[in-house]
């Protein structure tokens, strides 16, 4: 294929450049979801394919990849949902890792979503698809905002003059989305109307086409039927022509793995929007002039002001742990009321008070005093259990994380906290993957794909880790709510900054010392705000739980029998046997490892096991301290209280130190090996292991003598 | 003039744009490209707010200051 500047090639006629129809070895029929991000398209996503849907990865690379099954009410075939990019050219993963899977792949029809309200920006993603010429029909969604708006969008003329098939949609309400599918679905049928022309095969099929439903086999009307190679030939390029008409300009194609010049990634992009210009001017009537401000520009005002923003997003952040760990949500202690919970208080008390009841339900069966009572109540109900408790408090925080995203809030947080993180040699990119590394830091790593820079991308993933997820704010429940019961929102918020405040300084150090160089400057789309939309809010906090659930009925599950056995058994009088817990397995290896742990204030086995114990999941330090708590001290019988963790050698300058210790050190397993696979470094995993450690170490070191200081 | 020097509520044509590598791809995919009509509608101290085809896009002053408008 020839690629010069004097002659552009024109991709419509040039048939090699045309991926074939639906890769013919697959026994389904597959559809591709695309489009920009914020378009809307997990909402569609979850629109056609409900629950039905599973989360894997791409081969070779880690970007998430979702398949789903449609719903039967719209049809039969799987649905893959790629990432959500603004152009199909190289330069991020996900950008690749599309344009593979469409070339490669070549999924039966392509289903690009297109918001109403950003139309002309969203075609130009929709022009570079078309030109692979493989089958696309165009979906305009959000027809209710732009409507809304004032605007009028005549998807026909759009149709038209862009040379594919072009429905409006509202994904949210389901509008439109049933035809849509009929026509993703009738391009079956409108390949065997176009075969026709070229080969005998069923007379008359135009007479009914409105659905791919009508035809009993489809493979039946599939290309590769054809043996004779001049007939395939001439079907292939018909059946193109019939949907994928595209009728934009000619623009350069990339010859080889060889890439296109700048100058010609820039020449195609004008030409692109020159030909959208056109489109989009005879189809799109505004109903609102440019610069005129809405709504969402007027929230802006006040969200990304000079001297508001900063102030508004602490008070937010504020505001989601008051929400979720809070005891006296409304302050009212302050006027000699008793306290109202936080919802996430609130929440917790009533799953402690399930757990509670099903231990007491189930310790009749027991005998007690024997192996399996020890064994089935205080370690798989008190390590589990414990950690089941925090699971109503881990979703409201999750709740507020993926709403603020939902909303759009998330995208204005990079771009006010860019300036403030500048300084430190970062980007307010980095920013949004650490803030969702409050709820886990394993999609926060993998959040880190959307950036370009490889530089920052390693830097965020080196720096997520510090940022406290909702499995280690579990122990700061425990501890912040057995010491600090009056502030424990203040002191858990503190920790959160205190994380923050690690992870800039230790940007700076890897941007001075390790990275020298610029910073990615920061481009960054602000979507329109919008209403959360429940549903998918539902899904995100559903996949939190199942999730959770999964890892309690796991890894917790068996690092408590393990913990329970460890603390049970042991060498008493030269016999291995069950033993007090003082003498037993676990207190020795504790012991050894606790004086490393004494300058922090808790060099205690209890302490030593739990954070060791941690290593496989953050949650089993406080599993691991529910198990011992019921070893030590069997009469209370209240989970872990200030009495119980006391009991356990913990002091309240000691506890605060170990919350410290706890947020730094070595995250979980699941940390671990995301950011090795996502760095594809061991020295990088190694280097930042160790470097929590030591943080963590030094760090804590200090927090037990502050706290100590003032005295704790 | 220089992008980072416009005050909100202005209307401007791009120019030119100085930008490089990656950063130049994404300007273009996102339509910030010579010839095009931008409106400034808030400037502050993270950078400014743009719309520009409906859109809206946040650029911090280091991209700002590699773009040139006319009026």
């Amino acid at each position: 294929m020839p690629n010069c500047c004097d002659d552009p090639v024109d991709i419509r006629t040039d048939a090699s450049a045309q991926a074939p129809l639906g890769k013919p070895d697959r026994d389904r029929k597959t559809f591709a979801l695309i489009g920009n991000p914020n378009c809307g398209k997990t909402t569609l996503f979850n629109e056609l394919t409900g629950t039905n849907q599973h989360v894997g990865n791409w081969p070779g690379v880690t970007v998430e990849k979702k398949i789903g099954t449609l719903r039967p009410e719209y049809g039969d075939a799987d649905i893959v949902d790629l990432p959500g990019i603004y152009s199909l050219t190289s330069y991020s993963i996900e950008e690749r890792v599309s344009r593979a899977f469409i070339i490669d792949e070549r999924p039966d029809v392509v289903i690009d979503i297109v918001e109403a309200t950003n139309i002309e920006r969203n075609l130009f993603l929709t022009c570079q698809i078309a030109e692979l010429g493989v089958p696309l029909v165009v979906a305009v969604n959000m027809m209710d905002e732009a409507r809304a708006a004032g605007d009028v969008i005549d998807t026909a003329e759009l149709s038209r003059r862009l040379g594919v098939p072009v429905l409006p949609i509202t994904a949210v309400t389901g509008e439109g989305v049933i035809e849509l599918m009929h026509t993703a679905g009738a391009h079956k049928l409108m390949d065997a109307v176009e075969y026709e022309s070229t080969s005998p095969f069923h007379e008359g099929e135009e007479e009914h086409g409105h659905g791919f439903q009508d035809i009993e086999d489809p493979e039946e009307h599939r290309l590769d039927h054809h043996t004779d190679e001049k007939g395939r030939t001439n079907a292939l390029i018909s059946a193109y022509k019939y949907h994928n008409h595209y009728k934009g300009p000619m623009v350069y194609q990339p010859e080889g793995d060889a890439p296109l010049t700048e100058e010609q990634e820039t020449e195609n992009a004008n030409r692109r929007y020159a030909f959208i210009k056109e489109v989009v001017g005879a189809s799109v009537k505004r109903g609102r002039k440019a610069g005129e401000l809405n709504r969402s520009d007027k929230i802006d005002r006040v969200v990304t002001n000079r001297y508001l923003g900063i102030p508004l997003f602490l008070l937010v952040m504020f505001f989601m742990f008051h929400c979720t760990f809070s005891e006296d949500f409304l302050g009212l202690s302050a006027f000699g009321l008793d306290p109202v919970p936080s919802p996430g208080v609130w929440l917790q008390g009533l799953a402690q008070q399930l757990m509670d009841a099903i231990t007491a339900g189930i310790e009749p069966l027991f005998v007690p005093d024997t192996w399996l009572y020890g064994l089935v109540i205080d370690g798989v109900c008190g390590g589990v259990g414990a950690v089941l408790s925090f699971l109503p408090q881990i979703c409201v925080l999750f709740f507020f994380l993926t709403l603020l995203e939902d909303v759009g809030y998330m995208s204005r947080a990079a771009f006010i906290m860019d300036r403030a993180m500048r300084p430190f040699g970062m980007s307010g990119k980095s920013f949004v993957p650490m803030l969702m590394g409050f709820g886990c830091n394993v999609p926060a790593m993998m959040a880190c794909r959307t950036m370009e820079s490889e530089t920052d991308r390693k830097i965020t993933l080196f720096l997520v880790p510090f940022m406290s997820c909702g499995a280690r704010a579990t122990v700061f429940l425990v501890f912040a709510g057995a010491f600090f019961p009056d502030n424990a929102d203040v002191v858990v918020m503190g920790l959160y900054v205190l994380g923050i405040l690690v992870a800039i300084l230790t940007g700076w150090l890897l941007k001075t010392f390790v990275f020298k160089g610029e910073t990615t400057p920061l481009i960054i789309e602000l979507p329109r705000y919008r209403a959360p939309h429940m549903r998918s809010l539902g899904l995100a906090l559903w996949g939190t739980i199942k999730d959770y659930l999964q890892r309690a009925g796991t890894i917790i599950f068996v690092m408590s029998v393990v913990v329970w056995f460890a603390s049970s058994f042991g060498v008493e009088n030269g016999a291995f046997g069950m033993v007090d817990i003082q003498n037993s397995l676990l207190a020795i290896a504790g012991g050894a490892v606790a004086p490393l742990f004494a300058p922090l204030g808790f060099g205690v086995w209890p302490a030593a096991v739990a954070l060791i114990t941690g290593f496989a999941a953050k949650e089993s330090v406080v599993g691991t301290l529910g198990v011992l708590a019921n070893g030590v001290a069997d009469d209370t019988g209240a989970g872990l209280t200030q009495a119980a963790l006391s009991a356990l050698g913990f002091t309240t300058a000691g506890s605060f130190a170990f919350m410290v210790f706890s947020l730094m050190y070595l995250p979980c397993l699941a940390t671990v090996a995301t950011l090795r696979r996502e760095s594809n470094s061991r020295a990088w995993t190694a280097a930042q292991a160790c470097y929590g450690f030591a943080v963590a170490w030094a760090v804590a070191f200090i927090a037990y003598h502050v706290a100590l200081a003032v005295g704790m | 003039m220089i992008l980072s020097k416009a005050a909100a509520g202005t209307s401007h044509t791009i120019t030119a744009c100085h930008s490089t590598g990656p950063t130049r791809a994404r300007l273009d995919s996102l339509g910030l490209v010579e010839g095009e009509r931008v409106d400034v509608l808030s400037t502050s101290w993270a950078g400014l707010i743009l719309e520009i085809k409906g859109s809206r896009l946040a650029l911090c002053k280091a991209v700002a200051d590699t773009m040139e408008v006319s009026d």
